[in-house]
């Protein structure tokens, strides 16, 4: 008996003993932790699409930032397919002209293999390239004070079909469709915890309701409200966290599956998403969160009760 | 130690049950509270127990006004006061031990001197075998011997009992008596609720007679003559 109350108190959920009242055999206690389960589950696949999505997002702007391409369009002005020859030759005018530019950190004219390789995804790796008019790309490294305006003018005065590319365009329509993705991602957590916190509300009221005579006895008997409360929040606090640990259990899972699912497709397209210490520590502090949520709900709750007592 | 001064009770919009009700009750006394039935005995002691506040009057106890007291200060209130409830009100998922040992948990004390505590005083009220027995697997008496050693284990200040011999046999029901006697020298101020002529005659001490929500205040004979001996 006295080791229970050890445990107890090192939990710091009770100051003497365990429970005056019998919340843990409550009828729908298993309800209460498949429920909360779900919840964390939802919320460990909504963490785990906001994690990929900041991810997706890091490793396009960071990739991108300072970085333009040149390109020698496939089709000259008149509408012709220039050659292979024709569009290296252009490539070395380019590079002849700026090479010297100050804010040029790095140039590379890209091989027909290279750009190959960047298309493969979309075509296939069985395509045949030379079946296709592939354009020429230079791919630049600007310093922070680049002027790229210039830069273009003067690419005009060789070529005027030839393009700068600065990703800009479709970089901002990605990144805008992330973040309004991760907005909606943040939302679902949102309305998650917002379910699950009115569930344990309610939950706690129904277990308030089913043992109020008990509860008013320990309050005339002088029990503090902060004692009673004790109760009903470790209550809520180990049901919060077997249901965030059987959640987090089923998320993993879950994920497990979708990776093995998924396998190599996309791979290319899409960035790789690797899971860092960061996400671990958010996704394993879960359980824990969800159960101290769990608590200060049910403590809140209980506290509000009480007060309507004399 | 207790002093109501116009105190009424209504329950909702319905009619008073309680009307006007004046009384004191000095720090050691002892009392009996009689009435008909319905007359709001019960109604009294919540009063009196800090189940329920006033819908007029003043309550003084312990020399605090409870109408401006906080809710800690009304619960440190209520730790002074032992109740024996008409129905016992034990806690039906724990032990006969462990009930007693409520109010003691309540108040943060030892669980060692719980543990030397409480089992003295089942032993003393005869149950000293029935530790760990359940509520509901005890006679009506037994039970009712759990919720007055859990009434009197924290050594109340203010002791109120609602009709607590009424499942005892007249052996019990005098030797508990006796026990409150005991309580009551050592200090503790007693209310009893009882309909029992033959206790209230045995143990002579002044009445409060409750009817149609009227208090009225009788002190026997023998109560008064002791009082001008003393005064003597």
């Amino acid at each position: 008996m006295v080791g229970v109350f050890k445990k107890d108190r090192a939990l710091g959920v009770a100051a003497t003993r365990q429970y005056d009242l019998p919340l843990q055999s409550g009828e729908g206690n298993g309800f209460l932790i498949l429920l909360i389960s779900l919840m964390t589950f939802l919320a460990v696949l909504a963490i785990m699409a906001g994690f990929a999505l900041a991810q997706m997002t890091l490793h396009w702007t960071s990739g991108l930032q300072n970085e333009i391409t040149i390109e020698i369009p496939a089709e000259d002005e008149e509408g012709k397919i220039r050659s292979q020859n024709d569009i290296s030759a252009l490539s070395d005018k380019v590079e002849a002209k700026i090479k010297d530019y100050s804010f040029i950190e790095s140039l590379e004219i890209l091989s027909q293999d290279q750009i190959g390789t960047l298309i493969a995804p979309w075509l296939g790796e069985e395509f045949q390239l030379d079946d296709v008019p592939l354009p020429g790309l230079i791919a630049l490294t600007l310093s922070g004070d680049a002027d790229v305006k210039a830069l273009e003018a003067n690419l005009k005065t060789i070529d005027p079909t030839l393009r700068v590319d600065t990703h800009e365009d479709w970089l901002s329509n990605i990144l805008a469709l992330i973040g309004s993705l991760q907005f909606f991602a943040a939302l679902i957590i949102s309305v998650i915890a917002f379910t699950g916190i009115t569930a344990i509300a309610g939950a706690i009221r129904s277990r308030m309701a089913e043992h109020k005579p008990d509860v008013e006895l320990l309050h005339l008997m002088g029990a503090r409200d902060v004692y009673i409360a004790r109760q009903f929040q470790r209550y809520a606090m180990i049901l919060g966290f077997k249901g965030g640990c059987a959640g987090l259990l089923l998320g993993a899972i879950m994920l497990g599956v979708f990776v093995l699912m998924r396998g190599d497709g996309g791979a290319g397209v899409m960035p790789a998403f690797e899971m860092n210490s960061t996400h671990l520590l958010v996704l394993c502090g879960l359980p824990v969160l969800v159960a101290g949520l769990s608590a200060f709900t049910a403590r809140s709750m209980t506290l509000r009760v009480l007060a309507n007592m004399p | 130690m207790i002093k109501f001064e116009h105190v009424g009770l209504r329950y909702g919009v319905g009619p008073e049950v309680l009307s006007d009700i004046n009384f004191t009750l000095e720090p050691g006394s002892f009392s009996f509270l009689s009435g008909p039935s319905g007359a709001g005995k019960t109604s009294l002691m919540r009063l009196m127990y800090l189940g329920r506040k006033p819908t007029r009057g003043l309550i003084t106890m312990f020399g605090n006004n409870v109408n401006g007291m906080s809710r800690d200060a009304l619960s440190g209130l209520r730790q002074r006061i032992g109740v024996v409830f008409q129905e016992f009100r034990l806690l039906p998922h724990l032990s006969a031990f462990d009930n007693v040992a409520l109010p003691l948990r309540i108040m943060g004390q030892h669980e060692k001197e719980i543990q030397a505590n409480v089992q003295e005083l089942l032993e003393w009220v005869g149950l000293g075998d029935y530790q760990n027995a359940l509520p509901q697997t005890l006679s009506g008496g037994q039970q009712q011997r759990v919720a007055i050693a859990r009434a009197v284990i924290a050594r109340p200040k203010l002791l109120l009992a609602d009709e607590p011999t009424g499942n005892l046999d007249d052996a019990i029901g005098f030797r508990l008596m006796n026990l409150f006697e005991q309580l009551n020298k050592m200090g503790t101020t007693i209310v009893i609720a009882t309909h029992s002529e033959k206790i209230m005659e045995e143990f002579s001490h002044p009445r409060l007679i409750l009817e149609n929500g009227q208090l009225h205040i009788h002190e026997p004979k023998r109560v008064l003559k002791k009082r001008i001996e003393g005064m003597h």
